[in-house]
Protein backbone atom coordinates (compact mmCIF):
# COMPACT_ATOMS: atom_id res chain seq x y z
CA UNK A 1 0.00 0.00 0.00
CA UNK A 2 1.60 3.08 -1.22
CA UNK A 3 1.91 5.94 1.34
CA UNK A 4 -0.16 9.04 0.33
CA UNK A 5 2.00 12.20 0.93
CA UNK A 6 -0.50 14.93 1.99
CA UNK A 7 -1.59 17.55 -0.39
CA UNK A 8 0.34 16.33 -3.53
CA UNK A 9 -2.05 16.43 -6.26
CA UNK A 10 0.44 16.26 -9.14
CA UNK A 11 -0.56 17.53 -12.67
CA UNK A 12 -3.52 18.85 -13.18
CA UNK A 13 -6.23 15.97 -13.19
CA UNK A 14 -9.95 16.28 -13.96
CA UNK A 15 -12.48 13.14 -12.49
CA UNK A 16 -15.17 14.82 -14.01
CA UNK A 17 -15.01 13.22 -17.47
CA UNK A 18 -15.73 9.82 -18.55
CA UNK A 19 -12.00 8.14 -19.23
CA UNK A 20 -10.91 4.08 -19.35
CA UNK A 21 -10.15 3.14 -16.27
CA UNK A 22 -6.96 3.82 -14.45
CA UNK A 23 -6.43 7.06 -16.70
CA UNK A 24 -5.61 10.35 -15.51
CA UNK A 25 -6.87 13.69 -17.40
CA UNK A 26 -4.13 15.95 -18.80
CA UNK A 27 -3.65 19.15 -20.63
CA UNK A 28 -0.02 19.10 -21.56
CA UNK A 29 0.96 16.71 -24.10
CA UNK A 30 4.02 14.51 -22.90
CA UNK A 31 6.70 13.99 -25.55
CA UNK A 32 8.00 9.85 -25.07
CA UNK A 33 10.36 8.17 -27.61
CA UNK A 34 11.75 4.89 -27.59
CA UNK A 35 14.81 6.29 -29.85
CA UNK A 36 16.36 9.67 -31.06
CA UNK A 37 13.19 11.56 -33.06
CA UNK A 38 13.83 11.27 -36.60
CA UNK A 39 14.30 13.99 -38.80
CA UNK A 40 12.91 13.16 -42.34
CA UNK A 41 12.24 15.71 -45.21
CA UNK A 42 9.03 15.26 -46.93
CA UNK A 43 11.01 15.34 -50.22
CA UNK A 44 12.81 12.42 -48.93
CA UNK A 45 9.37 10.75 -47.09
CA UNK A 46 7.70 7.63 -48.23
CA UNK A 47 4.81 5.13 -47.37
CA UNK A 48 4.70 1.50 -48.33
CA UNK A 49 1.44 -0.77 -47.87
CA UNK A 50 3.09 -4.40 -48.52
CA UNK A 51 0.43 -7.32 -48.44
CA UNK A 52 1.01 -10.64 -47.46
CA UNK A 53 1.64 -11.59 -50.63
CA UNK A 54 4.55 -9.15 -51.19
CA UNK A 55 2.56 -6.92 -53.50
CA UNK A 56 3.55 -3.19 -52.60
CA UNK A 57 2.32 0.45 -53.07
CA UNK A 58 3.94 3.42 -52.09
CA UNK A 59 2.65 7.22 -51.60
CA UNK A 60 5.08 9.87 -51.59
CA UNK A 61 4.26 13.24 -49.26
CA UNK A 62 2.39 14.76 -52.79
CA UNK A 63 0.55 11.91 -53.14
CA UNK A 64 -0.81 11.92 -49.54
CA UNK A 65 -1.74 15.42 -49.64
CA UNK A 66 -3.47 15.25 -53.28
CA UNK A 67 -5.78 12.73 -51.07
CA UNK A 68 -9.13 13.78 -49.48
CA UNK A 69 -8.06 14.99 -45.93
CA UNK A 70 -10.07 14.41 -43.10
CA UNK A 71 -9.65 16.61 -39.71
CA UNK A 72 -10.69 14.04 -36.90
CA UNK A 73 -11.36 15.33 -33.16
CA UNK A 74 -10.10 12.13 -31.23
CA UNK A 75 -9.08 11.92 -27.24
CA UNK A 76 -5.67 9.73 -26.79
CA UNK A 77 -5.45 7.31 -24.07
CA UNK A 78 -1.68 6.54 -22.95
CA UNK A 79 -0.72 3.72 -21.25
CA UNK A 80 1.40 5.17 -18.77
CA UNK A 81 -1.72 6.85 -17.20
CA UNK A 82 -2.51 10.07 -19.34
CA UNK A 83 -5.77 10.55 -21.53
CA UNK A 84 -5.79 13.89 -23.36
CA UNK A 85 -9.48 14.77 -24.89
CA UNK A 86 -10.96 16.20 -28.17
CA UNK A 87 -7.23 16.24 -30.32
CA UNK A 88 -7.76 17.59 -33.54
CA UNK A 89 -5.71 16.69 -36.53
CA UNK A 90 -5.63 16.63 -39.98
CA UNK A 91 -4.70 13.27 -42.51
CA UNK A 92 -5.77 10.61 -44.52
CA UNK A 93 -8.19 7.20 -43.73
CA UNK A 94 -6.25 4.02 -43.65
CA UNK A 95 -9.82 3.73 -45.33
CA UNK A 96 -9.06 6.12 -48.49
CA UNK A 97 -5.48 4.64 -47.93
CA UNK A 98 -6.54 1.13 -48.69
CA UNK A 99 -9.20 1.29 -50.45
CA UNK A 100 -7.23 -0.35 -53.55
CA UNK A 101 -4.94 -2.87 -51.71
CA UNK A 102 -6.04 -6.49 -52.41
CA UNK A 103 -5.48 -8.31 -49.20
CA UNK A 104 -6.69 -11.55 -47.55
CA UNK A 105 -4.43 -10.44 -44.14
CA UNK A 106 -6.17 -10.00 -40.92
CA UNK A 107 -2.86 -8.50 -39.09
CA UNK A 108 -0.83 -5.29 -39.94
CA UNK A 109 2.76 -4.41 -38.49
CA UNK A 110 3.08 -0.99 -38.59
CA UNK A 111 6.64 0.70 -39.42
CA UNK A 112 8.26 3.56 -38.66
CA UNK A 113 11.78 5.34 -39.32
CA UNK A 114 14.12 5.10 -37.03
CA UNK A 115 12.56 0.80 -36.24
CA UNK A 116 9.58 1.43 -34.10
CA UNK A 117 6.84 -1.61 -34.91
CA UNK A 118 3.48 -2.20 -33.57
CA UNK A 119 1.04 -4.54 -34.34
CA UNK A 120 -2.89 -4.72 -34.57
CA UNK A 121 -5.53 -6.34 -36.36
CA UNK A 122 -5.86 -5.17 -40.05
CA UNK A 123 -9.71 -4.48 -39.06
CA UNK A 124 -9.10 -1.47 -36.31
CA UNK A 125 -7.77 0.10 -39.47
CA UNK A 126 -11.09 0.64 -41.42
CA UNK A 127 -13.95 2.03 -41.17
CA UNK A 128 -13.02 5.32 -39.72
CA UNK A 129 -10.81 4.03 -37.25
CA UNK A 130 -7.43 5.27 -38.35
CA UNK A 131 -5.65 7.99 -40.29
CA UNK A 132 -2.18 8.99 -41.43
CA UNK A 133 -1.92 12.20 -39.84
CA UNK A 134 0.48 15.04 -40.60
CA UNK A 135 -0.97 18.11 -38.98
CA UNK A 136 -1.97 18.44 -35.22
CA UNK A 137 -4.08 21.27 -33.46
CA UNK A 138 -3.82 23.09 -37.12
CA UNK A 139 0.28 22.97 -37.32
CA UNK A 140 2.60 20.26 -39.34
CA UNK A 141 2.97 17.63 -36.97
CA UNK A 142 6.04 18.43 -35.21
CA UNK A 143 8.46 15.76 -35.25
CA UNK A 144 8.83 15.20 -31.25
CA UNK A 145 5.35 14.51 -31.69
CA UNK A 146 5.93 11.56 -34.97
CA UNK A 147 6.03 14.16 -37.38
CA UNK A 148 6.32 14.38 -40.46
CA UNK A 149 3.00 12.10 -40.22
CA UNK A 150 2.08 9.35 -37.74
CA UNK A 151 -0.71 6.70 -37.82
CA UNK A 152 -3.97 7.47 -35.54
CA UNK A 153 -5.84 4.57 -34.26
CA UNK A 154 -6.97 6.09 -30.64
CA UNK A 155 -9.68 3.39 -29.69
CA UNK A 156 -6.54 1.42 -28.85
CA UNK A 157 -3.87 2.66 -26.52
CA UNK A 158 -0.95 5.72 -27.79
CA UNK A 159 1.74 3.11 -28.41
CA UNK A 160 -0.28 1.64 -31.32
CA UNK A 161 -0.21 5.27 -32.98
CA UNK A 162 2.89 4.61 -34.28
CA UNK A 163 4.96 8.16 -34.48
CA UNK A 164 7.10 8.68 -38.07
CA UNK A 165 4.89 5.95 -39.68
CA UNK A 166 6.24 4.72 -42.93
CA UNK A 167 4.62 1.69 -43.64
CA UNK A 168 2.36 -1.12 -42.77
CA UNK A 169 3.04 -4.81 -43.22
CA UNK A 170 -0.23 -6.67 -43.81
CA UNK A 171 0.21 -10.55 -42.46
CA UNK A 172 -1.65 -13.57 -42.06
CA UNK A 173 -0.29 -14.12 -39.05
CA UNK A 174 -0.17 -11.94 -35.97
CA UNK A 175 3.67 -10.55 -35.41
CA UNK A 176 4.43 -8.64 -32.15
CA UNK A 177 6.10 -5.25 -32.47
CA UNK A 178 8.20 -3.49 -29.89
CA UNK A 179 6.46 -3.13 -26.93
CA UNK A 180 4.35 -6.10 -27.43
CA UNK A 181 7.29 -8.39 -27.42
CA UNK A 182 8.15 -7.06 -24.38
CA UNK A 183 4.75 -8.08 -23.10
CA UNK A 184 2.35 -5.21 -23.71
CA UNK A 185 -0.84 -6.49 -25.07
CA UNK A 186 -1.63 -7.25 -28.25
CA UNK A 187 -4.59 -5.35 -28.84
CA UNK A 188 -4.48 -2.19 -26.27
CA UNK A 189 -8.21 -1.51 -25.57
CA UNK A 190 -8.00 1.11 -22.64
CA UNK A 191 -11.83 0.65 -21.97
CA UNK A 192 -10.89 -3.12 -20.64
CA UNK A 193 -7.54 -1.88 -19.31
CA UNK A 194 -5.52 -3.77 -21.48
CA UNK A 195 -2.52 -3.03 -21.05
CA UNK A 196 -0.25 -5.91 -20.41
CA UNK A 197 -0.67 -9.54 -22.66
CA UNK A 198 -3.46 -11.37 -20.43
CA UNK A 199 -5.00 -8.59 -18.98
CA UNK B 1 30.40 -4.18 -3.52
CA UNK B 2 27.48 -1.33 -3.20
CA UNK B 3 24.05 -3.08 -3.27
CA UNK B 4 20.93 -1.53 -4.31
CA UNK B 5 17.61 -1.97 -2.77
CA UNK B 6 14.56 -3.44 -3.96
CA UNK B 7 11.91 -2.16 -1.41
CA UNK B 8 10.47 1.64 -0.94
CA UNK B 9 11.07 3.35 2.14
CA UNK B 10 9.09 5.75 4.22
CA UNK B 11 11.51 8.77 4.43
CA UNK B 12 10.00 12.24 6.15
CA UNK B 13 10.96 15.86 5.55
CA UNK B 14 12.96 17.21 8.75
CA UNK B 15 14.34 20.31 7.47
CA UNK B 16 14.91 21.91 4.22
CA UNK B 17 17.20 25.03 3.22
CA UNK B 18 17.31 27.49 0.28
CA UNK B 19 20.68 26.94 -1.62
CA UNK B 20 19.05 29.44 -4.43
CA UNK B 21 16.52 31.47 -5.51
CA UNK B 22 15.10 28.18 -7.65
CA UNK B 23 16.84 25.14 -5.42
CA UNK B 24 15.81 23.54 -2.02
CA UNK B 25 17.80 21.27 0.15
CA UNK B 26 15.73 18.67 1.61
CA UNK B 27 16.87 17.04 4.73
CA UNK B 28 14.78 13.19 4.76
CA UNK B 29 14.80 11.12 8.06
CA UNK B 30 15.20 7.76 6.92
CA UNK B 31 14.88 4.64 9.16
CA UNK B 32 16.51 1.68 8.47
CA UNK B 33 18.67 3.32 5.73
CA UNK B 34 21.22 1.18 4.35
CA UNK B 35 23.99 3.78 4.10
CA UNK B 36 25.07 5.43 0.32
CA UNK B 37 27.94 7.04 -1.71
CA UNK B 38 28.76 9.63 -3.10
CA UNK B 39 27.58 10.09 -6.38
CA UNK B 40 24.35 7.81 -5.83
CA UNK B 41 20.98 8.85 -6.27
CA UNK B 42 17.42 7.93 -5.23
CA UNK B 43 13.99 7.19 -6.51
CA UNK B 44 11.40 9.11 -4.71
CA UNK B 45 7.74 8.54 -4.87
CA UNK B 46 4.65 10.42 -4.28
CA UNK B 47 1.20 9.27 -4.05
CA UNK B 48 -2.08 11.69 -4.12
CA UNK B 49 -5.02 11.08 -1.97
CA UNK B 50 -6.89 9.69 -4.94
CA UNK B 51 -4.13 6.98 -5.70
CA UNK B 52 -2.05 8.67 -8.45
CA UNK B 53 1.10 8.06 -8.12
CA UNK B 54 4.41 9.57 -9.81
CA UNK B 55 8.50 8.94 -9.30
CA UNK B 56 11.19 11.02 -9.46
CA UNK B 57 15.15 10.46 -9.56
CA UNK B 58 17.10 12.92 -7.69
CA UNK B 59 21.00 12.29 -6.33
CA UNK B 60 21.95 12.36 -3.02
CA UNK B 61 23.96 15.59 -1.75
CA UNK B 62 25.83 14.76 1.23
CA UNK B 63 27.36 11.75 2.18
CA UNK B 64 26.38 8.74 4.13
CA UNK B 65 25.09 10.27 7.60
CA UNK B 66 23.18 6.83 8.67
CA UNK B 67 19.03 7.76 8.49
CA UNK B 68 19.95 11.14 7.22
CA UNK B 69 19.42 11.47 3.39
CA UNK B 70 19.67 15.04 1.29
CA UNK B 71 18.64 16.22 -1.81
CA UNK B 72 18.65 19.09 -3.50
CA UNK B 73 15.59 20.06 -5.38
CA UNK B 74 15.84 22.57 -8.70
CA UNK B 75 12.82 23.72 -9.20
CA UNK B 76 10.99 22.89 -12.72
CA UNK B 77 8.98 25.97 -13.25
CA UNK B 78 5.42 24.50 -13.86
CA UNK B 79 6.78 21.12 -13.28
CA UNK B 80 4.77 18.47 -11.40
CA UNK B 81 7.34 17.15 -8.49
CA UNK B 82 9.46 19.85 -7.62
CA UNK B 83 7.63 22.69 -6.78
CA UNK B 84 5.91 20.75 -4.36
CA UNK B 85 9.14 19.08 -3.10
CA UNK B 86 10.67 22.36 -2.76
CA UNK B 87 7.92 24.58 -1.12
CA UNK B 88 4.73 22.50 -0.04
CA UNK B 89 5.77 19.51 1.61
CA UNK B 90 5.73 20.01 5.58
CA UNK B 91 7.86 19.00 7.97
CA UNK B 92 7.17 15.46 9.40
CA UNK B 93 5.24 14.51 5.55
CA UNK B 94 5.97 11.49 4.56
CA UNK B 95 7.47 10.52 1.05
CA UNK B 96 8.52 7.33 -0.54
CA UNK B 97 12.37 6.48 -1.38
CA UNK B 98 14.10 3.94 -2.83
CA UNK B 99 17.55 3.31 -3.27
CA UNK B 100 20.78 4.13 -3.59
CA UNK B 101 21.09 3.54 -6.72
CA UNK B 102 24.30 3.53 -8.59
CA UNK B 103 27.53 1.52 -8.45
CA UNK B 104 29.55 3.65 -11.61
CA UNK B 105 28.91 7.18 -11.11
CA UNK B 106 30.31 7.13 -7.69
CA UNK B 107 34.04 8.39 -5.51
CA UNK B 108 34.72 6.34 -2.92
CA UNK B 109 37.32 7.99 0.07
CA UNK B 110 40.61 6.34 -0.83
CA UNK B 111 40.18 6.30 -4.48
CA UNK B 112 44.05 7.41 -5.13
CA UNK B 113 43.06 8.86 -8.69
CA UNK B 114 42.99 12.60 -8.48
CA UNK B 115 39.53 13.40 -9.49
CA UNK B 116 38.26 15.79 -11.63
CA UNK B 117 34.65 16.95 -11.21
CA UNK B 118 32.63 18.86 -14.30
CA UNK B 119 29.30 20.40 -13.18
CA UNK B 120 26.36 21.96 -15.53
CA UNK B 121 24.04 23.76 -13.72
CA UNK B 122 21.59 21.08 -11.18
CA UNK B 123 24.49 18.38 -12.23
CA UNK B 124 26.53 19.87 -9.50
CA UNK B 125 24.53 18.10 -6.39
CA UNK B 126 26.18 14.29 -6.54
CA UNK B 127 29.25 16.11 -7.03
CA UNK B 128 28.82 17.83 -4.12
CA UNK B 129 28.27 14.59 -2.38
CA UNK B 130 31.76 14.01 -3.70
CA UNK B 131 33.32 17.14 -2.26
CA UNK B 132 31.73 16.84 1.29
CA UNK B 133 32.72 12.86 1.39
CA UNK B 134 36.57 13.87 0.71
CA UNK B 135 36.38 16.29 3.29
CA UNK B 136 34.94 13.83 5.77
CA UNK B 137 37.43 11.43 4.94
CA UNK B 138 40.30 13.77 5.62
CA UNK B 139 41.17 12.77 2.09
CA UNK B 140 44.04 14.25 0.33
CA UNK B 141 43.63 13.17 -2.98
CA UNK B 142 43.30 16.14 -5.48
CA UNK B 143 40.04 17.19 -6.51
CA UNK B 144 38.98 19.87 -9.15
CA UNK B 145 35.44 21.00 -8.94
CA UNK B 146 34.69 23.08 -12.62
CA UNK B 147 30.91 23.92 -11.68
CA UNK B 148 29.36 25.88 -15.02
CA UNK B 149 26.34 28.13 -13.73
CA UNK B 150 23.96 30.70 -16.34
CA UNK B 151 24.37 33.60 -13.31
CA UNK B 152 26.35 33.77 -9.82
CA UNK B 153 22.86 33.71 -8.65
CA UNK B 154 22.31 30.28 -9.85
CA UNK B 155 25.55 28.71 -7.73
CA UNK B 156 24.51 26.10 -5.45
CA UNK B 157 26.25 25.82 -1.62
CA UNK B 158 28.24 28.79 -2.35
CA UNK B 159 29.58 29.49 0.89
CA UNK B 160 29.82 25.80 1.50
CA UNK B 161 32.15 25.87 -1.49
CA UNK B 162 34.29 28.78 -0.75
CA UNK B 163 35.36 27.59 2.76
CA UNK B 164 35.78 24.25 1.24
CA UNK B 165 38.21 25.46 -1.44
CA UNK B 166 39.84 27.52 1.52
CA UNK B 167 40.22 24.95 4.02
CA UNK B 168 40.23 21.43 2.25
CA UNK B 169 44.00 21.03 1.09
CA UNK B 170 44.23 19.75 -2.81
CA UNK B 171 40.81 20.77 -3.28
CA UNK B 172 40.48 23.22 -5.96
CA UNK B 173 36.78 24.99 -6.93
CA UNK B 174 36.65 26.99 -10.03
CA UNK B 175 33.20 28.42 -11.06
CA UNK B 176 32.32 29.29 -14.53
CA UNK B 177 29.73 31.54 -15.97
CA UNK B 178 27.82 30.93 -19.01
CA UNK B 179 25.42 33.94 -19.36
CA UNK B 180 26.02 36.90 -17.01
CA UNK B 181 29.65 36.50 -14.81
CA UNK B 182 30.17 38.57 -11.85
CA UNK B 183 31.14 42.27 -12.09
CA UNK B 184 35.21 42.69 -12.79
CA UNK B 185 35.19 38.75 -13.55
CA UNK B 186 38.32 37.88 -15.79
CA UNK B 187 36.33 35.63 -18.15
CA UNK B 188 33.34 37.14 -20.08
CA UNK B 189 30.11 34.79 -19.77
CA UNK B 190 30.38 31.97 -22.51
CA UNK B 191 29.73 28.63 -22.26
CA UNK B 192 32.28 25.93 -21.48
CA UNK B 193 34.80 25.21 -24.15
CA UNK B 194 37.14 23.59 -25.41
CA UNK B 195 39.53 26.18 -24.43
CA UNK B 196 38.23 26.88 -21.02
CA UNK B 197 39.00 23.06 -20.28
CA UNK B 198 42.19 23.19 -21.79
CA UNK B 199 43.02 25.95 -19.33
CA UNK B 200 41.66 24.45 -16.18
CA UNK B 201 42.23 20.84 -16.34
CA UNK B 202 45.32 19.13 -15.24
CA UNK B 203 47.14 18.47 -18.35
CA UNK B 204 48.18 14.77 -17.71
CA UNK B 205 45.41 12.98 -17.53
CA UNK B 206 46.97 9.70 -16.82
CA UNK B 207 45.68 9.09 -13.01
CA UNK B 208 42.50 11.10 -12.91
CA UNK B 209 39.08 9.96 -12.82
CA UNK B 210 36.54 12.11 -13.83
CA UNK B 211 32.78 12.51 -13.06
CA UNK B 212 30.64 14.66 -15.57
CA UNK B 213 27.62 15.73 -14.78
CA UNK B 214 24.46 17.55 -15.92
CA UNK B 215 21.87 18.20 -19.10
CA UNK B 216 22.97 15.89 -21.71
CA UNK B 217 24.25 18.79 -24.32
CA UNK B 218 26.75 19.52 -21.66
CA UNK B 219 27.87 16.35 -20.85
CA UNK B 220 28.43 15.30 -24.23
CA UNK B 221 30.30 18.53 -25.33
CA UNK B 222 32.53 18.27 -21.90
CA UNK B 223 33.55 14.24 -22.10
CA UNK B 224 34.20 15.27 -26.51
CA UNK B 225 36.40 17.62 -25.27
CA UNK B 226 38.50 15.89 -22.64
CA UNK B 227 38.67 13.30 -24.94
CA UNK B 228 40.25 15.23 -27.61
CA UNK B 229 42.39 17.01 -24.78
CA UNK B 230 44.18 13.33 -24.39
CA UNK B 231 42.14 12.17 -21.56
CA UNK B 232 40.91 8.40 -21.50
CA UNK B 233 37.37 8.04 -22.48
CA UNK B 234 36.84 5.08 -20.42
CA UNK B 235 37.83 7.08 -17.21
CA UNK B 236 35.27 9.69 -17.49
CA UNK B 237 32.20 8.67 -15.92
CA UNK B 238 28.88 10.69 -16.75
CA UNK B 239 25.92 11.11 -15.68
CA UNK B 240 23.35 12.77 -17.91
CA UNK B 241 20.04 14.60 -16.30
CA UNK B 242 18.22 14.76 -19.99
CA UNK C 1 31.35 9.79 -27.12
CA UNK C 2 29.65 11.85 -29.97
CA UNK C 3 27.30 15.43 -29.08
CA UNK C 4 24.03 15.86 -30.70
CA UNK C 5 23.89 12.32 -32.05
CA UNK C 6 21.50 11.38 -28.64
CA UNK C 7 20.00 15.00 -28.15
CA UNK C 8 17.64 14.47 -25.27
CA UNK C 9 18.75 11.17 -24.36
CA UNK C 10 20.00 10.24 -20.53
CA UNK C 11 22.02 7.22 -20.16
CA UNK C 12 22.46 3.62 -18.08
CA UNK C 13 22.40 5.34 -14.79
CA UNK C 14 18.75 5.62 -14.97
CA UNK C 15 18.05 1.97 -15.26
CA UNK C 16 19.92 0.77 -11.99
CA UNK C 17 16.45 1.24 -10.17
CA UNK C 18 14.72 -0.87 -12.63
CA UNK C 19 17.65 -3.30 -13.35
CA UNK C 20 18.15 -3.53 -9.27
CA UNK C 21 14.78 -4.23 -9.03
CA UNK C 22 14.84 -7.04 -11.46
CA UNK C 23 18.29 -8.95 -10.33
CA UNK C 24 18.81 -7.32 -6.45
CA UNK C 25 21.93 -6.24 -7.16
CA UNK C 26 23.32 -2.99 -8.59
CA UNK C 27 24.20 -3.57 -12.71
CA UNK C 28 25.28 0.22 -13.36
CA UNK C 29 28.90 -0.94 -13.18
CA UNK C 30 28.91 -4.13 -15.29
CA UNK C 31 30.06 -4.33 -18.64
CA UNK C 32 27.97 -5.40 -21.91
CA UNK C 33 28.87 -5.89 -25.67
CA UNK C 34 27.10 -5.17 -28.00
CA UNK C 35 25.39 -7.65 -30.38
CA UNK C 36 26.03 -5.76 -33.41
CA UNK C 37 29.17 -3.91 -33.57
CA UNK C 38 30.99 -5.72 -30.18
CA UNK C 39 31.86 -2.30 -28.47
CA UNK C 40 32.00 -2.68 -24.84
CA UNK C 41 30.60 -0.51 -22.37
CA UNK C 42 29.64 -0.06 -18.74
CA UNK C 43 25.64 0.07 -18.41
CA UNK C 44 25.99 3.60 -16.68
CA UNK C 45 27.18 4.74 -20.54
CA UNK C 46 24.64 3.41 -22.52
CA UNK C 47 22.22 5.71 -24.47
CA UNK C 48 19.10 5.32 -22.60
CA UNK C 49 15.23 6.76 -23.96
CA UNK C 50 12.57 6.54 -21.52
CA UNK C 51 9.47 5.99 -23.84
CA UNK C 52 6.76 5.34 -21.35
CA UNK C 53 6.12 2.08 -21.43
CA UNK C 54 9.70 1.06 -20.78
CA UNK C 55 13.17 2.19 -21.77
CA UNK C 56 15.64 1.53 -24.71
CA UNK C 57 19.32 1.80 -24.61
CA UNK C 58 21.16 2.53 -27.39
CA UNK C 59 25.25 1.37 -28.70
CA UNK C 60 26.93 4.88 -28.05
CA UNK C 61 29.28 3.57 -30.47
CA UNK C 62 26.84 2.46 -33.23
CA UNK C 63 23.22 3.42 -32.31
CA UNK C 64 21.65 -0.12 -32.56
CA UNK C 65 19.28 -0.84 -29.89
CA UNK C 66 21.43 -2.89 -26.54
CA UNK C 67 18.68 -3.52 -24.45
CA UNK C 68 14.96 -2.74 -23.88
CA UNK C 69 13.07 -2.73 -19.81
CA UNK C 70 9.50 -2.91 -19.88
CA UNK C 71 8.20 -2.55 -16.11
CA UNK C 72 5.00 -4.81 -16.27
CA UNK C 73 2.62 -4.72 -13.65
CA UNK C 74 4.46 -7.08 -11.34
CA UNK C 75 7.63 -8.17 -13.63
CA UNK C 76 10.35 -6.11 -15.08
CA UNK C 77 10.85 -8.04 -18.58
CA UNK C 78 13.99 -7.41 -20.28
CA UNK C 79 14.72 -7.49 -24.10
CA UNK C 80 18.54 -8.81 -23.94
CA UNK C 81 18.86 -9.75 -27.56
CA UNK C 82 21.15 -6.70 -28.82
CA UNK C 83 23.44 -7.44 -25.53
CA UNK C 84 26.15 -9.62 -26.29
CA UNK C 85 27.81 -10.68 -23.34
CA UNK C 86 26.84 -9.14 -19.57
CA UNK C 87 30.06 -8.90 -17.26
CA UNK C 88 29.21 -8.56 -13.33
CA UNK C 89 31.45 -8.10 -10.85
CA UNK C 90 31.36 -10.52 -7.69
Amino acid sequence: MDIVTPGFRGRARDSSQHLPPGQYLVHDFPVLSAGPTPYVDTDEWAFTVTTETGERRTWSWRDLMALPQETPTVDLHCVTKWSKLATTWRGVSLDVLLEDVESAADFVLARSYGGYTTNLPLEDLLDGQAWIVHEFDGEPLAPAHGGPARLLVPHLYLWKSAKWVNGLDLLTDDEPGFWEQLGYHEYGDPWREQRYAGD
Amino acid sequence: MVQSRLGWRRAQLVARRDESPTAVTLVLGVPGWPGHLAGQHVDVRLTAADGYSTQRSYSLAAPDHGARVELTVQVVTDGEVSPFLARDLAVGDPVELRGPVGGWFVWRPGQPQRALLLAGGSGVVPLMAMVRARHESGSAAPMHLVYSVRTPTDVFYAEELRQRSDQDYGLRVTVVHTREAPAGAERAAHRLDAADLAALVWPEADDVLTFVCGPTAFVDAVSDALVSLGYDAGAIRTERYG
Amino acid sequence: MSGGRFEGALDGNVLGGPLGEAFGVELTASRVACAACTRVAVVADLVVYDAGPGWVALCRGCGEVMLRVARLRDEVVLDLRGTGLLRVAV
